[in-house]
């Protein structure tokens, strides 16, 4: 991966998304229209494609289901397959298909294709939203501590790295995983 | 601009640092970027995004180099963030890396 892409990447993925997340059905969502505008405004020269078909259809499919296919350019382009669904996230079989549900597809996919070159890709990996207002619980907290104890961490050090007071206030998944990381090789 | 070690030291060492190490949260057209997810040369490239500029410090000539290091400041005024360094000195590190108004 070039450094250019890194920065793309990184400049992305440090965009907090917390206030723009959509739930349905239990799922957390990110608005495409949204999500399309912030990248453009950061890198106006942007594009994407929907991929056609063979025989100029916007999707795919193989005689069952089918799916879409879109790209997201910024410095190297980012391609998202995602099957047509309903509102199960089931596939929709190929003989119910509407062009509203290809349309809806095509929005999601550009939204992940968005999130794989960096923005919000989080919510996709479905950590929890690093809103600077949300609070840790006590299990959660507890779990640092113990970790913190552990690993010998200076606590000082690692509120002052989050730029927070208080260890309720630490981006929860990232501590885990960097804290996690240290007992290991520490381990080892 | 020629880069010194002067400039190296006044630019990553106090500038980058003091908003790396102080600010958590840039806001940007309405985008909240998290600091603390930037290393510094991450920090740098937003910074240079944001202020519309997309030349390397290399290739910017020295009355370029203070606009944008002016535009930062700007932009860390928007975000109610002052920089530690006080005017007087913010003089005299320009003066001291050739790069005077």
């Amino acid at each position: 991966m070039s450094s250019k892409e890194t920065g793309v990447f990184n400049i992305l993925n440090a965009i907090d998304v917390g206030n723009h997340i959509e739930q349905k059905n239990g799922l957390s969502y990110l608005s495409w229209a949204w999500a399309w505008s912030t990248v453009k405004s950061i890198f106006p020269k942007t594009t994407y494609k929907v991929y056609e078909n063979e025989q100029g259809l916007n999707y795919h499919h193989d005689n069952k289901t089918a799916w879409v296919k879109v790209g997201v350019t910024i410095e190297d382009e980012c391609i998202e397959y995602l099957p047509v669904m309903d509102f199960k996230n089931k596939s929709i079989p190929l003989s119910a298909l509407t062009s509203m549900d290809v349309n809806k597809a095509i929005q999601r996919a550009l939204t992940k294709a968005i999130a794989r070159q960096g923005l919000g890709l989080y919510v996709y990996a479905g950590e929890d939203l690093p809103e600077s207002a949300k609070y840790l619980n006590e299990d959660q907290t507890l779990e640092l501590e113990s970790l913190i104890a552990k690993t010998g961490t200076d606590k000082a050090t690692l509120l002052q790295y989050y730029k927070v007071r208080d260890l309720k206030e630490v981006d929860y998944n990232h501590c885990l995983a960097m804290l996690n990381k240290k007992l290991n090789v520490d381990h080892k | 601009m020629l880069i010194t070690n002067n400039f190296n030291r006044f630019f990553w060492g106090t500038f980058i640092k003091d908003i790396h190490s102080n600010l958590k949260v840039l806001r940007w057209n309405n985008i909240d970027f998290m600091i603390y997810k930037l290393d510094s040369q991450g920090l740098h490239d937003l910074l240079k995004i944001v202020t519309f500029n997309n030349k390397s410090l290399k290739e910017m000539e020295n009355v370029e180099v203070v606009k944008y290091l002016e535009d930062i400041r700007v932009l860390l005024s928007d975000n109610s963030f002052t920089l530690k360094i006080d005017e007087e000195e913010w003089q005299r590190l320009l003066r001291s890396c050739g790069i005077e108004k």
